[in-house]
Order: C-alpha cells, then sequence, then structure tokens
C-alpha cells in the first residue's frame, strides 16, 4: 500500500510532534508499505497567514503520485483532500478553541481575528467531520474536539515511545529523576525547590537542555541559593541511552510540567523502566496515564507537596516497587503500541 | 544564516532532484549552515498546474516560528513560485510540459486549452523567475531551454557533484563497459545487444540499472549471451565498485545534457565516456576525443568505439584522466556550487 | 479600535460637522483621527480639539502604508469634488467603510474628469457604470444638446453611486431609500443608521414654546442651498394665493441660490407684493441661524425631485423641535406622519401651511413628537453603537474578503484562464467553504 503522511512543518524546528511522525513512517514501512511523508511549511502570523495556509492545503494534490491512504497529524495539513484521509489528531490550532481569550492565546481579540477563528472552525468543522478515521492522541484532545467541534473521535491512540526497547526495569538507587526540556512550563525550579523542604537522604537529578539560557542559570542560581549543590545534579543534555540507563537507577521518576496536551515521553518511559511518576494535579496529560496511588502520585502544584510525595516513595520501597509494576502494567491496558496504532489506522 | 531548500516533487517516483537537494542540504550543513529542506508534492498535469501553483504562492516561507529563513533555494520547477525577498533558483529540470503542449497540432480540438495553459505556464514562470535575485541551470541545455522557452538568461551553469564523501574512486580498466544510466535509448530493447554484436567478442557489458524489458535481454541473439551481465539497482557503493573495475562508461541518451549523476561517477573515477547522439557544442561535459566518446546513435557506431577503445586501453584511461581534471576545470564541485548559490 | 476617519473638515461643511459629532463621540471608546483634505480647493480646516492629519492631494504609496496601522479606514463621500477627491482616491485603495452622504456622485465624477481635463471620461463612464442609455445621455450634454438640471430625473436614474463605493467593505447610509438603491445594484454590505445629533440645533431652546399672542406673526422657515428643488418659490406663491398665510405669516428664506434665481425670486416677491412677508436673509452664521431656528414656527423643507439624499436640514429642524412641511417621498417620507407634515403636490402647500399657521395647538402637537422622535432617532450615542456593530460585522469579514484579493492577484499573476482548470470557480468553492456565517 502506498500511505502518504501529511504534516506541517516548521523549518528548522523539530519538536515532539515531528519526531512521532517521523517514528510512525518509520514503522509504516516496516509493515512493508511505501511511505512518503509531505511536510507543509506552516506560518501563522501575521493572522492572515492563517486563512492563506488553509487555503494552500485545499489547494495542494496529496493525491500526487496516487496514494492508496492519506494520513494527517496537524492543522492545517489535515486540510489537504483526499478521499481516502485518515487522522491521528496531534493538534488543532488550540489558539483558536481552548486557548482562545486566556492569557495564552497570543492573538489579538479584535474583529478580523475572531473572523479568522470563525474560518479555522468552518475548516475544521467540515473537514474533521468527512475523513474515513479519526483518532486523537489523547482524551484531552478528543474532548477539544468534541466541546469544540461537536465532533466525536474514533478512538484514542496513545503514542508510545520511540524507543522502549532501551527502558527496563532496574535496582531502586538514591535519586528521583526528572528528564526532559527545561523550561518554565516544564518546572523543574519546583523540583529543586522542594528538594529544601526533603529530610530523607535522595538526590535529584536532572537532565535537559533548557529551551532558553536564562531558565538554566536560574536553576543554578536556586541550587546555589537553597545550598542544594550536593543534593540536586544537573546533567545537561544527554543521549537516550544514558537517559534510560539513569532512569532505570532511579527510585522514581518526576514530570511535572503545566497543561500539557499529552501525558509526555517521560511518563511512559518511567513506566517501560518500572518506576513511579509523581506529576501534579494541574500538568493535564499525565492525568491520562498517572492514577494517585496506583501507578504513582498526583499532587498539588507545591514544593511541599512535591517533597512530601517523594518522601512518601523513598521511605516505602516496596509500595514504590508496586506502583512502578502497576505503572508497567498501565501501558500494556492503554494498548499504548505501535502495532495498536498501525492496527488501527492501516486496516 | 538560516537556508531553505525548496523542491516539488512526485510521491512514490524517483526523483533524482530531490538526491541532489538532499546532497545539498548535507553539504550545507557540512559547511556549518543551518539548513532545512521543505519538499510539495506538484503534480505535472498541466490542467492541474495554476492550483498547485496557486497554492505555492500562498505559503510563506519567509519566517519559522518567529526567526528568519535568509534564503531561499529552489530545486524543482515551479518551486520558485514561492515567495523569498532573497531566493536563488537552481534549475536542474525544465517543464517538459512546454514541449508537449508546443507539439500538440493546432487542428487538434484541445489546442486552444493547451496553448492557453502553456502561455500561462511560461507567463508565470518568467513573473516568478524574475523575483529571484539568482538563476542557475544543471546544464546548458536547461539554460537554452530557458532562453528558448522562457527568454530568460541565466547567471550560469551549476552542475550537480556527486557528494564530498562519495564512494567514486579511480580503479584498473576491467574487461567490461558499465551502463549505468537508462538503457534503452528510443525504446530499442535490443539496443545493446545488438552494439555487442559489432564488438571484438571479449568486450563484455555489465548494465546496473534495468529498465522494464520484455524476455531476457541477449537471449535473441546467440554470439552475445553471456557476455550481458544485468545486476539489476545497485547501491551507491556497489556502483562505485562497478565503476572502479570497468574500462568505460557508456551514456545512451541522446541529450547529454539530460544525463543523471553517472557522467560525474565516470569522471571521479577516471573512466572514459562512450556517449550517444549530439553534443551540444562547446557547453558539452562530454568532448569527443577529450574526456570521452561521441558516436552516431547506432549499434553498429557503439559497438566500434566499444572495441577501439578495448584494443587501446592508454587511449580510454588518458580520457579518463581528462574527464577527472574536468571536474576542477568546470567547477563541478560543492564549494563552487554553495558559493554560488548564497552569493 | 484605531480608527482613521475620513472627511471633509471645512469649517461650512454638513459632512465636517457631521464628522466632528461623531468623532468626539466614537472618541470616548475608541482611538479615532481625522484624516481632512489638504488642498487649496478644501481650505484650512476647522479648528478641532479631535486628533487630525491630512490627506495629501495625490495619495502616494508612504501614504497609504502608513494607513496600515489602523484597524478600520472610514471614508465620508459626497458629491463635491473639492471637498472630497483625496478621500476617494484613498478609498480605491485602501478599502474601508465608506459612509455615503449622497446617492447622486454626478456631480463628483463630471467635475472629477473635467479635472483630468478628460472631455470624453465623463460619458464612457456612465456607460460603464449605467450602460448606453446614460452614454448618450452624457454626450449630449457634452455636446451641449441638452443640460443637466437639478430636477432632471436622469440623474436620480443613473446617480453613479456604484463607482463611487467601489471597493468598499461595506456602506453606511442615512435612509432607507438610499440603502435599498444600493442593495439592488450591488452586492455590499449597507447599513442604514440614523444621523446623530450634529448641527446648529444642539443649542437651540427646548420644544415647549410660550403660546403665540394674538397679532404674533406665524413664522416659516427656510434654509439652506436654494436649488430650484426646494420649492422655495413655490411657496412663496403658495403664500400669495393665501388671505391667512398672507395676513399673519413670515417667511424667512436663510441660505443662497443662484444669483439667477434669487434675482427672479425677488421679482416674484415684488410682483406678489409680498415684501413685508418674505425675506431673504442669504447666508448667516450658525449662531443667527439658531436665533432663526428658535424664533420660528415652522419649518418648511421641501424637495422635489429628490436625489436621494439624507436631509442634514431635517435633522436641524426635528432636533430644535419645528413642525417641518415636506414632500412625501426618498428619506422625507420614510419619518412618521405624526412626526413631519407630508405634502404629495404643490397644490397642497398653501393648504398645510394654512393648517399649521391656523391652529397653534397643532403646530405644538407636532412640535413635541418631532422633538421626541429627533432625540430619539438622532442621538450621537445611538449613531456610535450601530455604527460600532456594523464595523464589527465587516472586520469579521475582512479576512475572507482579503483571502479572495490575494488568491485573485495570485490568478491574476498566472494569467489564469476560467477555461483551464476552472480555478476561479473552484478557489470561489473552497473559500465558501470556509466562510463564517455573518455576525461575530
Amino acid at each position: 500500500m502506498r500511505v502518504a503522511i501529511v504534516n506541517v512543518q516548521c523549518p528548522f524546528v523539530r519538536g515532539g510532534a515531528e519526531i512521532l511522525a517521523d517514528s510512525f513512517a518509520q514503522r509504516v514501512r516496516g509493515r512493508g508499505h511505501t511511505v512518503e511523508q509531505i511536510k507543509i511549511p506552516f506560518k501563522w502570523y501575521p493572522v492572515q497567514a492563517i486563512p492563506e495556509h488553509i487555503l494552500a492545503c485545499k489547494l495542494l494534490d496529496v493525491g500526487v503520485g496516487d496514494p492508496d491512504l492519506v494520513i494527517a497529524f496537524k492543522f492545517p495539513a489535515y486540510l489537504c483532500p483526499f478521499p481516502r484521509k485518515r487522522l491521528w489528531l496531534f493538534h488543532q490550532f488550540r489558539q483558536a478553541y481552548e486557548l482562545w481569550g486566556t492569557p495564552f492565546c497570543g492573538l489579538p481579540d479584535t474583529a478580523p481575528m475572531r473572523g479568522i477563528r470563525a474560518m479555522i472552525h468552518a475548516a475544521d468543522n467540515r473537514e474533521l467531520g468527512s475523513v474515513e478515521r479519526l483518532f486523537t492522541n489523547s482524551k484531552i484532545v478528543a474532548q477539544r474536539l468534541r466541546n469544540g467541534n461537536g465532533i466525536e473521535a474514533d478512538g484514542v491512540l496513545y503514542p508510545p515511545h520511540d524507543r522502549p526497547e532501551l527502558f527496563g526495569p532496574g535496582p531502586f538507587g538514591d535519586y528521583f529523576f526528572y528528564p526532559s526540556r527545561l523550561g518554565s512550563v516544564k518546572r523543574q525550579h519546583v523540583a529543586v525547590e522542594a528538594m529544601a523542604h526533603v529530610r530523607s537522604p535522595f538526590r535529584l537529578v536532572i537532565a535537559g537542555k533548557p529551551d532558553a539560557d536564562e531558565y538554566g542559570e536560574q536553576l543554578l542560581a536556586t541550587i546555589e541559593r537553597l545550598n542544594l549543590g550536593d543534593r540536586v545534579q544537573l546533567l545537561g543534555w544527554i543521549t537516550e541511552e544514558e537517559k534510560a540507563s539513569w532512569m532505570r537507577g532511579s527510585c522514581g521518576a518526576i514530570y511535572i510540567p503545566y497543561d500539557e496536551d499529552s501525558y509526555g515521553f517521560v511518563t511512559l518511559e518511567a513506566f517501560h523502566s518500572h518506576k513511579p511518576l509523581i506529576t501534579f494535579t494541574d500538568s493535564g496529560g499525565t492525568h491520562e496515564l498517572v492514577e494517585h496511588g496506583h501507578n504513582g502520585a498526583v499532587v498539588e502544584p507545591t514544593a511541599e507537596a512535591l517533597a512530601e510525595a517523594m518522601e512518601r516513595i523513598w521511605n516505602d520501597k516496596p509500595r514504590g516497587r508496586e506502583l512502578g509494576d502497576a505503572g508497567h502494567a498501565t501501558l500494556g491496558q492503554k494498548m499504548i503500541s505501535w502495532d495498536t496504532i498501525l492496527d488501527r489506522l492501516l486496516d | 544564516m538560516r537556508i531553505l531548500i525548496a523542491s516539488t516533487f512526485t510521491p512514490f517516483a524517483s526523483n533524482a532532484d530531490l538526491r541532489v537537494a538532499d546532497t545539498l542540504r548535507r553539504e550545507l550543513i557540512r559547511r556549518g549552515y543551518n539548513c532545512d529542506t521543505a519538499l510539495l508534492p506538484f503534480s505535472d498535469r498541466w490542467s492541474d498546474y495554476a492550483s498547485q501553483t496557486t497554492a505555492l504562492r500562498l505559503i510563506d516561507v519567509t519566517e519559522s516560528c518567529g526567526n528568519r529563513i535568509d534564503r531561499l533555494i529552489t530545486i524543482r520547477t515551479p518551486a520558485h513560485a514561492l515567495r523569498h525577498p532573497h531566493k536563488v533558483a537552481w534549475f536542474l529540470d525544465h517543464n517538459r510540459t512546454y514541449d508537449r503542449l508546443d507539439a500538440r497540432p493546432l487542428r487538434n480540438s484541445d489546442a486552444l486549452n493547451d496553448r492557453h495553459g502553456r502561455d500561462m505556464m511560461r507567463y508565470s514562470d518568467e513573473l516568478y523567475l524574475t523575483e529571484c535575485r539568482h538563476i542557475y541551470s544543471g546544464s546548458f541545455a536547461l539554460a537554452n531551454r530557458l532562453q528558448d522557452f522562457n527568454g530568460i538568461h541565466h547567471d550560469a551553469v551549476l552542475y550537480p557533484p556527486l557528494r564530498e564523501d562519495h564512494p567514486f574512486r579511480p580503479g584498473p580498466f576491467g574487461d567490461y563497459f558499465l551502463v549505468a544510466g537508462r538503457t534503452d535509448p528510443n525504446g530499442r530493447a535490443n539496443f545493446l545487444s545488438d552494439a555487442l554484436a559489432h564488438t571484438d567478442p571479449q568486450v563484455k557489458l555489465v548494465v546496473a540499472n534495468r529498465d522494464a524489458s520484455d524476455g531476457v535481454p541477449g537471449a535473441r541473439t546467440p554470439t552475445v549471451s553471456g557476455r550481458i551481465r544485468y545486476i539489476g539497482a545497485t547501491s551507491e557503493e556497489e556502483r562505485a565498485e562497478w565503476t572502479a573495475g570497468c574500462c568505460g562508461i557508456i551514456v545512451l541518451v541522446q541529450n547529454l545534457e539530460c544525463h543523471g549523476a553517472e557522467i560525474f561517477e565516470a569522471f571521479q573515477s577516471a573512466k572514459p565516456i562512450l556517449a550517444l547522439g549530439s553534443c551540444n557544442g562547446d557547453a558539452s561535459l562530454v568532448g569527443h576525443n577529450e574526456n570521452g566518446f561521441i558516436c552516431s546513435p547506432t549499434p553498429e557506431s557503439l559497438g566500434h568505439a566499444m572495441t577501439a577503445f578495448w584494443q587501446n586501453r592508454e587511449a580510454g584511461e588518458a580520457l579518463g584522466r581528462a574527464g577527472r581534471a574536468c571536474l576542477t576545470r568546470k567547477g563541478i564541485h560543492w564549494d563552487r556550487v554553495i558559493g554560488k548559490l548564497l552569493a | 479600535m484605531r480608527i482613521a476617519w475620513f472627511t471633509p473638515f471645512a469649517p461650512k461643511s454638513a459632512i465636517g460637522d457631521f464628522s466632528e459629532a461623531v468623532v468626539a463621540a466614537l472618541s470616548a471608546g475608541d482611538d479615532v483621527t481625522i484624516y481632512h483634505p489638504d488642498t487649496p480647493e478644501h481650505g484650512p480646516p476647522r479648528i478641532s480639539a479631535l486628533p487630525c492629519r491630512t490627506v495629501p492631494a495625490d495619495p502616494d504609496g508612504m501614504f497609504l502604508e502608513s494607513l496600515a496601522a489602523y484597524d478600520l479606514l472610514v471614508y465620508n463621500l459626497g458629491n463635491y469634488l473639492a471637498y472630497h477627491l483625496p478621500i476617494y482616491q484613498t478609498a480605491l485603495r485602501r478599502p474601508g467603510i465608506l459612509i455615503l452622504h449622497d446617492l447622486v456622485m454626478r456631480g463628483f465624477f463630471s467635475q472629477y474628469f473635467e479635472h483630468r481635463r478628460d472631455a470624453t471620461g465623463y460619458a464612457s463612464f456612465l456607460a460603464r457604470s449605467h450602460g448606453r442609455a446614460a452614454e448618450d445621455y452624457a454626450l449630449d450634454l457634452q455636446f451641449g444638446r441638452t443640460l443637466e438640471t437639478l430636477d432632471d430625473p436622469e440623474r436620480l436614474a443613473h446617480p453613479l453611486f456604484q463607482p463611487a463605493l467601489r471597493g468598499a467593505l461595506g456602506a453606511i447610509v442615512h435612509s432607507q431609500y438610499a440603502r435599498r438603491r444600493i442593495e439592488t445594484e450591488l452586492a455590499l454590505p449597507v447599513r442604514t443608521v440614523d444621523f446623530p445629533a450634529f448641527g446648529p440645533s444642539l443649542a437651540v431652546a427646548p420644544a415647549e414654546k410660550k403660546a403665540p399672542a394674538p397679532g404674533d406673526q406665524v413664522k416659516l422657515l427656510a434654509f439652506g442651498v436654494l436649488n430650484t428643488n426646494k420649492l422655495i418659490r413655490e411657496t412663496v406663491q403658495a403664500i400669495a394665493g393665501n388671505d391667512l398665510l398672507r395676513a399673519v405669516c413670515r417667511f424667512d428664506v436663510v441660505g443662497r441660490g443662484t444669483d439667477a434665481f434669487e434675482w427672479d425670486l425677488n421679482q416674484l416677491v415684488a410682483a406678489e407684493g409680498l415684501e413685508s412677508v418674505v425675506h431673504l436673509h442669504g447666508w448667516q452664521s450658525d449662531e443667527r441661524l439658531r436665533e432663526f431656528l428658535t424664533a420660528a414656527d415652522i419649518a418648511v423643507n421641501l424637495r422635489n425631485p429628490h436625489l436621494g439624499e439624507s436631509s442634514a436640514v431635517l435633522v436641524t429642524t426635528l432636533l430644535a423641535g419645528l413642525p417641518t412641511v415636506v414632500w412625501d417621498h426618498g428619506y422625507y417620507g420614510e419619518f412618521p406622519d405624526d412626526v413631519v407634515i407630508k405634502i404629495s403636490a404643490v397644490d397642497q402647500i398653501g393648504p398645510a401651511l394654512a393648517r399649521l399657521v391656523g391652529d397653534p395647538a397643532l403646530r405644538q402637537s407636532y412640535r413635541r413628537t418631532a422633538k421626541r422622535h429627533a432625540d430619539e432617532h438622532f442621538d450621537t450615542r445611538r449613531y456610535c453603537d450601530h455604527f460600532r456593530a456594523f464595523a464589527g460585522e465587516i472586520l469579521f469579514h475582512k479576512p475572507v474578503l482579503e483571502l479572495i484579493d490575494r488568491a485573485s492577484a495570485i490568478l491574476e499573476e498566472l494569467g489564469a484562464i476560467e477555461t483551464i482548470d476552472h480555478l476561479e470557480a473552484k478557489i470561489s468553492r473552497l473559500i465558501a467553504e470556509i466562510t463564517p456565517n455573518p455576525g461575530p
């Protein structure tokens, strides 16, 4: 089968969605299909560029080369017309939906912008309502689709980890592990501050590169100010293999972003490694997998609450192992695997 | 500097231009540039030309996530329709639809639409090309087409070099000629076996790319059976091995300027080129008795040429050395190409 | 919202009065800058505390680019080239909302081609806008075979508002008549909004007047440009033919007409022996006009034929609480029967005036209803509310129009021909698929 994968592209930027799309393409090839990736540049500013790119997508012919199937992930690429089109929806244009009217919208609340927003809704309603199959990558995205467009997805296909085979169980060491891009939305600074409330002799290991240099400097300053130099370790950027090794030796993982769409790779990495995960009540997508007291902890978004959760896991290692094993079982229960995704999208 | 290479392409088809675009990207990255590619599907049905070109025109590649894209290099037509203040077109192929539409007889009932379509393509090509800071062609033949069909004079010929870490290298002159490009000029399926009938019986042929053909080539003429070996599609490394060990490269396309990379592979490997058809005058890459041999497009002529090289290896080696030298002389290397594209 | 408000702003411009009132009120919630012409023909602008800038005589690229700083461009357009040419030239190139003050724009375009020294341009222009019949008439005009008078039905039949509105995102007019005419001929969003409160009546004394004493004259007032369609002559004749009116009326006429008209009127007044009844005052200051409005008992605001105009004079007389006699058509006919006194024949002028003159209670009743209607409808804040609502709708749909313009520009670049792949129809369909329903 010829499968055309249509996605948006911000040239020079490669984020989680792009990595996921590339992984997906690779696995579709792995099933013996011929795959082409079509990446459409998308610029959403000035705001009039949005309807122009919508029209561009509607004019582009993704049927060139006669694919048997077109699979799309994001706005506005999923608007490219094709009769046999299936969506694994990562993103609508959030600024026109749940972010509208919030400080995170980034778009002016003017009459022309409301007109453009209405055009986005019209385009989505028309196209998303008529695809052959529509899956979302999380319940949150499915709910937004329901609320924003009145469209019911055919189901949720949870994104698997790109290289799950790297991760596995190991001893429960003396540190909690938080691997992610460093940034204010990921809130590593709260994890550092939590260590100031910890009395037990465990450490915090943070891996990743800062999105902005200032944030990295801020973290270092906080560690110094709280005299946590021997309790908090910043690894910087590490390879996937190194990350797997650190995760394997930890006593638990931390992932505490603010209001994310999906659960993030960290959650998967922790569960593949049989480690419990601590997250916050306002972290968003992690709640689709993490259940308090079952496979991890979901606590108030404060340094004190995080410290307390870490202490509880540290002081009851058998219980920590139980949580970690339950986390691993969650992966199977939620059918988080590439086979599931390929079956549902390709068959 | 952020450099975006943009090209149209045909999904699920062999896109030689894309290989060059990818090589350009890697060579730019090797030189420390921040480079990415944007590849957009484009049907060659001329009736869809206008709507697809409109789509290209609507897409904005001047910035990405708040960061300016400093340069746009366009490859396959009509990627040059994309808007950018610093756009450079590197033509590696010219729209063949111009010829098809021109060739339709006037009495054809669709002729008027064809003429309109051709005029529209020409009009928009010229408009968008004049937006380019520079226009480069991949060969003199392409430059001539730009001039003839669009009245546009290019800035220079930039032949697409092999990537710098390519595996092609000189080697001993063995007992076979290598055919690494198209094998059926004008659809003549038995051209090669017919040519072999006019050669020294020790001459062999190795054909690296097989075109769709019927039956077993060579079986028709018992005297050539066993002297043609079809090795099918090869990896680059395999092709480099075969090239290094041959005594000459046979290029069967009638117009040398429409070749693939095999000419440069031959030059890198210091092997002489035996080519069919007409030269393009002084613009030709392959000069008769300079770095290769041009023969008439008949099996007899090719056969006699193969025999001549077979019997005079020194002459072949001299032509091969000259071919390798011409890479430098004609500036067929990435430093020059990138220097021009980013000027 | 940042608004660039294009308007004549000469001291004597009624549109300038209108703009000053509206912009002052809009500025309470929006950031509005007045742009007025800077030509010798326009003359110096009135003194105003509102932020003002000038429109150059021939708006150039730099000026047009500077308008990108505004969310909305508003153009006030009327039938007088000297006041409106730079405004029109800007409107053509930077679409906005057009407030059309005159439905008949023939004078503007005729002067436009004269200004460009284009002897045949006006005739061709009429033909393009209204067809051969209009062109033939224009050629007759050009070669002196006919004269275009104010009461020529040709003017209202072929008014030339279409090219005036070319490229506009939407139009605001002040009468239902104008809206209907525009909607019949153009696919353009049009809104009718009642006039705001503006003009000399704003400082006029309230409606209640003391009861007239015996022997008091009943004062009739007419004012403005004395065109022949204002039926001033016919009103004088009606007074002459009615004993009551002769005996108790005073008819004050403020404003000027042509010399010939005034001479003729003076002759009529003398011939009818009405020198003590009919008084021609010429132009008067606003302050003096207010005195006339305060003193008047009845206003005469007849227009026949009408030219699709919305009458600023009527706004003034109703705001002043004056019973006003009007011709029952066009804008004037849209008012309730208890707000204005309507006639439809010349021989009804005398009886209508006599009825009012002879019945103080009737006058008082009209005074109240006229004032109430004016206060309710000619409300500047109400105008601003309607304006903002309309602007919101227009701006809501502006991205769709801009997308259409962009796609059209690309098709033009391509030299695309409809028959090739029906691209224009295809793009129209695709844009229609993403066009939101009306209303933000």
